[in-house]
């Protein structure tokens, strides 16, 4: 009953979905742009949350530093949080009357709202924590002993993490990356409070989906078809690894 | 000395129990059918105003937020034992929501354009009345910084919410922009789902200007500052409430027509800045 409950919503959308006119209805400007810009702005919001995280995660994993605890759980935070109230929390400091916001915007012009950088950085927001905890657990669990015998060969830190943890944390490294994508890929809440709806530059798919409700269903549709086949393709891919079990 | 609680009397303590119980639910099923007790005209509401009971839900364009609720308030006063329960949103997402069979007694569009697709649904009971009107107005941060002061100073803004097409104040907005022959680059203009969070872009968000209705700017407050649009390039739009056919409280459904077209109705409106329907 579980799973029916689950997958009836799913089938109701394949049963919907107008076939005949999907390639037409993803070939709108609007539907295009939709998807270019998903795909521009969930990659380079799984970059940064890589770039960001997975230091994070090292730093929470591996040492001692005071207020750990503290910083793990704001971190998990955006995961709890209302999207639309992380958005809101977004405006508040980084809007141009923002807490930070205003500086970036009297002292050098910034303005990250309406933004397509707003946009990522809102995916970012809600996105990294994902990666944070999953490459957090992974250095956890993984045996610490490869490390401390590379360190007693000689390696260095950075040679270590390279060439001994990287390689032991890769499949739940690229479980969480591929999760962290997802969620950045059809983030709505935050997006459409900080960075609005501007087509061809904030409006990602899962705006273009609301919008296109109200005027084509069928492009919501074939629209929401395409998301949903990403998800399926990230979900086979990963085979319940992103649980954060670590092969090793 | 017989024991009071002997199981002959605790039985009977039950059986009596559940009768009350059986009876006072009877009684407040009985008192919250309204369909048996109401017997109103469409007219004059001081007659019928001891029969009037029950619950409705009027769906609303989201301009009347202000107005209605403050009618709501008021109609429910004078008439004890009903409720009027609002559900605002977006004209067009209302009327598709009432032909997909949602339960709403009432329907208030903020045009007739989203009227009339529900009408030849046959979605509505009798016909759409109109009860007010409303113009569009740009509205801007306050004290004007950017300095616009017409339609096509809207260039100088950096980013304009306006509501979605489908929206009353979306295309009234775009049939607006197009006889003023001005255009605002799509990379300019964010959409808000209503006139409220259009507004909303403007007066607690980072946008430039939003074009609204005149009733948003007029409470718009120290939040932002209204720039009127000339009648020569505002496009009016006329508001029709109706009955929605699948209502379950008839009477009080045309009664709460009827108070929003009565005199202190029109009051409460042109307090909020809607123009007559004449």
């Amino acid at each position: 009953m579980t799973v029916a409950f689950l997958a009836i919503p799913l089938v109701g959308l394949l049963t919907k979905a107008s076939w005949s006119t999907l390639w037409s209805d993803l070939t709108t400007p609007v539907a295009v742009d939709a998807l270019k810009l998903s795909l521009v702005c969930s990659l380079w919001a799984t970059g940064l949350s890589l770039v960001l995280g997975v230091p994070l995660a090292w730093v929470l994993a591996r040492t001692r530093l005071p207020g750990r605890n503290l910083v793990r759980a704001l971190t998990t935070l955006p995961m709890v949080l209302p999207p639309v109230v992380g958005g809101v929390a977004l405006l508040l400091a980084f809007g141009r009357d923002g807490l930070l916001g205003r500086f970036l915007y009297d002292w050098f012009g910034i303005q990250l709202t309406f933004s397509t950088a707003g946009a990522v950085l809102a995916e970012t927001f809600v996105a990294m924590p994902f990666l944070i905890i999953t490459v957090e657990a992974a250095l956890r669990s993984m045996d610490g002993r490869y490390e401390e015998a590379a360190a007693n060969l000689g390696a260095g830190r950075w040679t270590t993490f390279r060439r001994v943890t990287l390689p032991i944390i890769s499949p739940s490294l690229v479980a969480g990356t591929a999760l962290t994508w997802a969620r950045a890929l059809g983030e709505f809440g935050a997006t459409i409070t900080f960075a609005g709806d501007i087509q061809g530059r904030t409006q990602t798919l899962p705006l273009a989906v609301y919008l296109a409700l109200q005027d084509d269903e069928h492009v919501a549709i074939a629209l929401s078809l395409a998301l949903l086949a990403v998800s399926v393709v990230v979900l086979v891919s990963l085979r319940g690894r992103w649980l954060g079990a670590v092969s090793s | 000395m017989t024991n009071p609680f002997s199981s002959s009397t605790r039985s009977h303590r039950r059986v009596a129990a559940v009768l009350a119980l059986a009876a006072l639910a009877t009684a407040a099923a009985c008192g919250n059918s309204s369909t048996a007790t109401s017997t109103t005209a469409t007219t004059g509401t001081t007659a019928t105003t001891a029969a009037l009971s029950g619950t409705i839900t009027v769906s609303a364009a989201s301009s009347l937020t202000g107005a209605f609720g403050t009618l709501g308030t008021m109609f429910q006063s004078a008439h004890p034992g009903t409720t009027v329960s609002f559900n605002f949103g977006s004209s067009g997402t209302l009327a598709t929501q009432i032909e997909q069979g949602a339960p709403a007694d009432v329907f208030a569009s903020a045009s007739t354009q989203d009227m009339t697709p529900v009408q030849h649904a046959g979605d509505i009971a009798g016909t759409p009345v109109i009860f007010a009107r409303n113009s569009l107005e740009i509205v801007v941060k306050p004290g004007n910084p950017l300095g616009i002061h017409s339609l096509a100073g809207l260039d100088k803004a950096g980013v304009v919410a306006i509501c979605v097409k489908t929206a009353p104040c979306g295309f009234t907005a775009d049939q607006a922009l197009a006889k003023a022959h001005v255009t605002i680059p799509t990379s300019k203009v964010t959409l808000g789902q209503d006139v409220d969070s259009t507004l909303a872009e403007v007066t607690t968000g980072d946008a430039d200007a939003a074009i609204v209705y005149v009733t948003n700017a007029k409470s718009v407050g120290t939040l932002g500052v209204g720039v009127p649009i000339p009648t020569a390039q505002n496009v009016p739009t006329s508001y029709p409430i109706a009955t929605v056919k699948t209502t379950t409280n008839k009477a009080l459904s045309q009664a709460w027509i009827a108070y929003v077209l009565s005199p202190t109705g029109q009051a409460v409106l042109r307090q909020a800045s809607f123009l007559p329907a004449h």
